[in-house]
């Protein structure tokens, strides 16, 4: 991936999701690790740079492609929508397989080692 | 001509197969003083290796730095099988000690006379020859060996045991689940899963890691190796042959099993060993292929298939999978929802006792798998509208509340559906492979219809927000690993392949212990069922052996 591509990327993904009280894409460095995916993968690493090449072509600066994502996320069966459902589920997927996305933002404390598994222990939840 | 490296000794029994059904016919003839030669197309697992405990980015990391987990699942490259391309079968096969119950999802079901007696009840090809009460004492001895967890809440479809260890607590979600059911007439259970909740036979309990599918790496949840073959070694009369890729059957001029063709996995060379009866016990399509390529002048159609049957009627179970989100966990704090790994509970067949005439044979149940705060959100995150703040705030409320439903429903066999090895590609030791025809009927698509309402039903009970769905939808063939029915046993050697000990109609020192003998499929998980026929078959063998009758 060039560059460009990458900071690109790396702008698009942390607008999926954005820093807040937890970190965001960027903080997870997942378009590092969507660029570590398209290594070897011709047919993904194709579809990535179209979809980046369009992000690019379509909005010249950042708040343009913020105009533009805000359009395309409400979309239906347009390219537009096609490479906003490409990002999306790519940062998605790749974000919450984060320590920073699974563990921090969602909580997530599993795969470990516990003597008892207490399950559900709400009140209102036993009836 | 290439060499042909022949063993001169004649063991008592060979079992072609390491998985369930295999490790259970060499423990249980072992320990009755037979001594068994056992082929396993793989090689032991090393436990030390699972990655039960790695975490979804320490697994991105190691495989950057060219580490590797246990390959369990067989690459299809090095066993190649035919399917339709429009309608593809997806076969899933484990070579290697143990074989899939490295890797089951440990569902442990008794089928009841609700299944054993379906086909003469509705007709429906042909009757299974046995009862509930004849493999009844073999579920409390199957139950008492491998330790399996549930509750004592049973039905007329699902039979209890006085020997299930506790069932684990239910998770929220599945409680919520539980309620629903109850408030629309719909009974969910606790479930019942080969997972040690306590010590049991002096094997450590489950630590709640939820990492089953990687292996456990304590073997806390039954599995053929560590349970049945090692066991069986201490009897020092087991004998395992590793790499050992079954390809025939041999039979002497009196049309007797006396032994099997293999080939070194990885030096391709043939290698023949000999027996006074041969267990086939490799999973259901390739203990058929085994069959079908095992031909001679006896039985030009493949050892043991006079009736032609061998091969046919190959049925799993239909399946789909339904989400939501129960508002009572929408916001609420993650829990660890680990548990034992899959689901906690289990919705029984119900459809026969339901005061309504169905358009269609047979029936259903239902598993909820996923329920809860599970890793790998990324499915249902991204049909979370929009992007940015409000979208990382809506996948973080929902994130706790996922509930699921997976309803399975039983396939009727049908001749059509089957495995055939006639005419299909050469494998890289130059025996025909399988192909595998498959298709659901009509009968599951009206089935379907209820499966879709009741699925539904139960999600609205819980007031959940149910994923968008697409009705009719069914999981691809095979995603089940279920296969059944391809020698099928009953009591009529023209219409099945082996009587209800495994033991073939036409060859009497022949059996069949796996899958494949089953003569429906149920709605039911078959493992727990393979067990128990297993030690049945072995059991009524070793006997005949006693006598001298094979």
């Amino acid at each position: 991936m060039l560059k460009s591509e990458f900071e690109l990327l790396t702008e698009l993904t942390g607008r999926i999701i954005p820093k807040t009280d937890t970190p965001g894409a960027v903080e997870a460095g997942v378009a590092a690790i969507i660029d570590s995916t398209l290594r070897g993968n011709v047919a993904k690493t194709k579809r990535f740079k179209e979809t980046l090449a369009w992000f690019a072509a379509n909005g010249t600066n950042p708040e343009a492609r913020l105009l533009l994502l805000e359009r395309i996320s409400k979309e239906k069966g347009t390219r537009g929508a096609g490479h906003f459902a490409l990002l999306k589920g790519e940062t998605i997927d790749v974000y919450y397989s984060t320590q920073e996305g699974l563990k921090q933002e969602l909580g997530w404390n599993a795969n470990t080692f516990v003597s008892e598994f207490k399950g559900c222990t709400h009140p209102e939840h036993q009836s | 001509m290439a060499y042909v490296q022949n063993s001169a000794t004649v063991h008592d029994v060979i079992v072609v197969g390491s998985g369930a059904a295999g490790g259970m016919a060499a423990w249980n003839l072992t320990r009755q003083g037979v001594n068994v030669l056992l082929l396993d197309a793989g090689s032991k697992f090393n436990r030390g290796g699972f990655w039960s405990h790695v975490k979804p980015w320490q697994t991105r990391e190691r495989l950057a730095r060219g580490q590797h987990p246990p390959q369990f699942h067989l690459d299809r490259r090095e066993q190649p099988y035919e399917t339709d391309a429009k309608d593809p079968f997806d076969l899933i096969r484990v070579w290697g000690r143990g074989g899939k119950t490295n890797i089951w999802g440990r569902v442990s079901l008794r089928y009841s006379d609700v299944d054993f007696e379906g086909p003469a009840k509705d007709g429906w090809e042909i009757p299974w020859p046995i009862r509930y009460k004849d493999i009844a004492p073999y579920y409390d001895r199957v139950d008492h060996l491998i330790g399996v967890c549930g509750g004592d809440d049973d039905q007329d479809s699902l039979p209890g045991s006085k020997f299930h260890l506790p069932p684990p607590s239910p998770r929220c979600g599945e409680r919520l689940l539980q309620k629903a059911g109850r408030d629309i007439g719909v009974s969910i259970v606790a479930g019942r899963r080969a997972v040690l909740t306590k010590e049991h036979n002096g094997r450590a309990p489950c630590h709640y890691c939820g990492a089953c599918g990687k292996g456990c790496d304590i073997g806390a949840f039954f599995n053929s190796s560590d349970y049945l073959l090692e066991p069986a070694f201490m009897s020092k009369r087991l004998e395992i042959i590793d790499n050992a890729v079954a390809a025939r059957v041999s039979v002497d001029d009196n049309g007797l099993a006396n032994g099997v063709q293999y080939f070194d996995r990885f030096t391709r060379a043939e290698r023949r060993v000999y027996a006074k009866r041969v267990i086939v016990a490799a999973s259901c399509v390739d203990s058929t292929r085994i069959l079908l390529n095992s031909k001679s002048s006896a039985y030009p159609n493949g050892i043991g298939n006079t009736s032609g049957v061998i091969g046919s009627y190959l049925t799993e179970q239909v399946r789909f999978h339904m989400y939501g989100f129960v508002p009572e966990l929408v916001g609420t704090k993650a829990l660890n929802d680990d548990g034992i790994g899959g689901e906690h509970i289990y919705l029984p067949r119900f459809n026969h006792r339901q005061n309504k005439k169905h358009d269609y044979l047979r029936g259903y149940g239902a598993q909820f798998w996923n329920t809860g705060a599970q890793p790998g959100p990324g499915f249902w995150a991204k049909t979370m509208p929009g992007f940015g703040e409000d979208l990382k705030k809506s996948i973080k409320d929902r994130f706790p509340a996922l509930v699921a439903i997976h309803p399975y429903g039983e396939v009727l066999p049908r001749k059509e559906n089957r495995v055939t090895v006639e005419g299909t590609q050469k494998d890289r030791y130059g025996i025909p492979v399988a192909r595998i025809e498959y298709k659901v009927g009509e009968n599951e698509k009206k089935m379907l219809v209820d499966m879709y309402d009741t699925a539904e039903s139960v999600l609205k009970a819980a007031k959940a927000e149910i994923l968008p769905f697409e009705r009719g939808w069914i999981d691809k063939y095979g995603s089940a690993i279920h296969e059944h029915g391809t020698c099928r046993m009953g009591a009529d050697p023209k219409r099945s392949a082996v009587n209800g000990f495994g033991q073939m109609h036409d060859v009497k020192n022949c059996f069949v212990v796996d899958g494949s003998i089953f003569t429906t499929a149920s709605e039911k998980n078959p493992t727990l069922t393979i067990l128990a026929l297993a030690w049945r078959a072995t059991d009524y063998m070793a006997e005949q052996i006693r006598k001298g009758d094979i």
